[in-house]
């Protein structure tokens, strides 16, 4: 901030040139290191004055610029200047609207423009128009990137419960369905529905539902499980439990829910083993 | 609304030596009663075997029609014959089984090239332990 | 609509099937509402002399609510009817229809009087 000296000077003259001069250096200076980038255009839209925020901004020098017509250089600002110039009045500013402006790498950068008109005399024939701008080409696109992992995370939970639970056929009329992890029911649901689905259209005979992937089981999973199992049944394929690790074993036994009606296996090779033998003498 | 003549038809055919039923329409329960004389007197005047019931054009199975397909197999099965339920739809399937409902006495097949294979066999091992 | 003949039930389910479908229930929902109402429509018509099926929508288009009701003998025990050992002679009868519809909807009540007649209401929201 520069200070005003409160010295009087002896003759007005002076005072007022060393006054004015003071001024214009202070706005000379502000506009000068200002971060905000900053471009004057006369009312032909040639380029009369820039920053260096604008350099920054663009990527181009002044000498690059000054004298150039404002569309020449910058097509899609340009564009939109030429219809400001009309739309500004002597009250009305432009503000905040975002342009494009491409700098010199062919990079576009969004930006968030304010500009007013300097009139002449008459106060109605506009001499320059003034314009500064906020870059916002970041903030944009980490918004579009926070809009975009959203939508991702939405799509792979969708694509994860088809993942997860992914039927495998080992050999023609064998599917395998290895269950993972903690099952809700509505997961649940949506499995037993692909596995009887399954079951119609790539005719199956069998199915090896493999638990290796259970940790632990309640009664309601366990429940689902056995009425899979009775659906498949009554469909007329086969269903073969594999992968039962013991604490599993102890909590469907004490849930008082049997498995019994299926053939059940410790390891998913032996039932896939047993499978393919019964397969190949039948 | 009539009756609907139309529902009445259920084709029992007889192919080679066995019976096959295959419901086109969603039968409802005055005729499915009468449906399970007719299939009956068809066996018993036909002699055969076999009995091929094929569900693929059932879309539901209730308390109801599940005690006259048991009660179709049952008598059949008394009656000599074998009986094979093919083409259960995943969600009548499903279905049934939280109702509690189940077919008895029947062999099961996802569809009717497996049934027949079934079939086939269980006749030919029947007519083998009948034999001498 | 009305329910009095033994067709009734039958299309009785069409309807509500078509009901279930436009207010979107997905394949598997649709048969198990089908499933329940065959049952339901037939009791009433079977052992209840005849009566009524009411289709309503849930708030917020949230599910289906289907409501039928007799005016025949009504059940005398109704856990015992629920706990689907209940044959009045037909066979399979009562017992497996109440019991059976039950599980298969989320909601399910019913309220009955001896003499006066039966009133089954059940429902089933629409998941997601």
């Amino acid at each position: 901030m520069s200070v005003v000296r409160n010295e009087r000077v002896n003759i007005r003259g002076k005072e007022s040139e060393e006054g004015l001069k003071e001024a214009r250096d202070f706005l000379e200076s502000l506009f000068t290191y200002s971060v905000v980038p900053i471009i004057v255009w006369d009312s032909s839209l040639i380029i009369e004055r820039i920053n260096s925020a604008f350099e920054h901004l663009t990527g181009y020098s002044s000498s690059e610029l000054i004298g150039k017509k404002l569309d020449e250089v910058f097509p899609i600002f340009g564009s939109r200047a030429k219809s400001l110039a009309g739309e500004i009045t002597a009250d009305e500013r432009l503000e905040f609207e975002e342009i494009t402006i491409t700098n010199k790498d062919g990079k576009v950068r969004k930006a968030l423009w304010n500009a007013a008109n300097f009139y002449a005399a008459d106060g109605k024939t506009v001499k320059a128009t003034i314009a500064q701008c906020v870059d916002v080409t970041e903030v944009k696109r980490l918004e579009e990137e926070t809009k975009r992992q959203l939508q991702e995370l939405i799509d792979r939970d969708d694509a994860l419960r088809l993942v997860e639970n992914p039927l495998l056929e080992v050999v023609e009329g064998v599917i395998v369905l290895p269950l993972i992890g903690i099952i809700d029911s509505r997961r649940a649901l949506m499995i037993t529905e692909t596995l009887l689905n399954t079951i119609t259209e790539k005719n199956i005979d069998t199915v090896i539902i493999d638990l290796t992937g259970i940790m632990s089981i309640d009664a309601s999973t366990a429940n689902h499980l056995l009425q899979t199992i009775e659906a498949v049944k009554l469909m007329g394929a086969e269903a073969v439990i594999t992968g039962i690790r013991p604490d599993v074993a102890m909590m469907i036994t004490q849930l008082g829910v049997e498995i019994k009606i299926a053939e059940t296996y410790a390891s998913l090779k032996d039932g896939i083993r047993k499978v393919l033998k019964t397969k190949q003498a039948a | 609304m009539g009756q609907g003549e139309a529902n009445r038809k259920i084709n029992i055919q007889k192919i080679e030596s066995f019976l096959l039923i295959a419901p086109q329409y969603m039968i409802h329960d005055e005729v499915a009663e009468g449906f399970k004389d007719e299939v009956l007197e068809k066996i018993k005047k036909t002699g055969v075997k076999g009995l091929l019931i094929d569900l693929t054009a059932i879309d539901v199975v209730d308390s109801f029609l599940g005690r006259v397909i048991n009660e179709i197999a049952t008598s059949s099965r008394l009656m000599g014959a074998q009986v094979v339920v093919t083409g259960l739809r995943p969600a009548v399937a499903i279905t049934m089984v939280e109702m509690g409902l189940t077919f008895k006495n029947v062999e099961k097949a996802t569809n009717l090239d497996k049934g027949l294979l079934i079939l086939r066999k269980l006749m030919h091992s029947n007519e083998q332990t009948k034999g001498y | 609509m009305k329910l009095s003949e033994q067709g009734d039930a039958f299309i009785a389910r069409i309807k509500v099937s078509d009901i279930a479908e436009n207010f979107g229930f997905n394949y598997i929902d649709k048969t198990r509402i089908a499933t329940a109402v065959s049952e339901i429509t037939r009791n009433a018509i079977q052992h209840g002399g005849g009566g009524e099926l009411v289709v309503n929508q849930l708030d917020a288009s949230s599910g289906i609510e289907i409501q039928v009701s007799d005016r025949g003998p009504g059940i005398p025990d109704i856990s015992r009817a629920l706990a689907g050992g209940y044959t009045t002679g037909a066979g399979l009868g009562l017992g497996l229809g109440l019991s059976g519809s039950k599980k298969l909807m989320d909601e399910f009540e019913i309220i009955s009087e001896v003499g006066k007649g039966t009133k089954v209401i059940m429902r089933k929201l629409l998941k997601r």
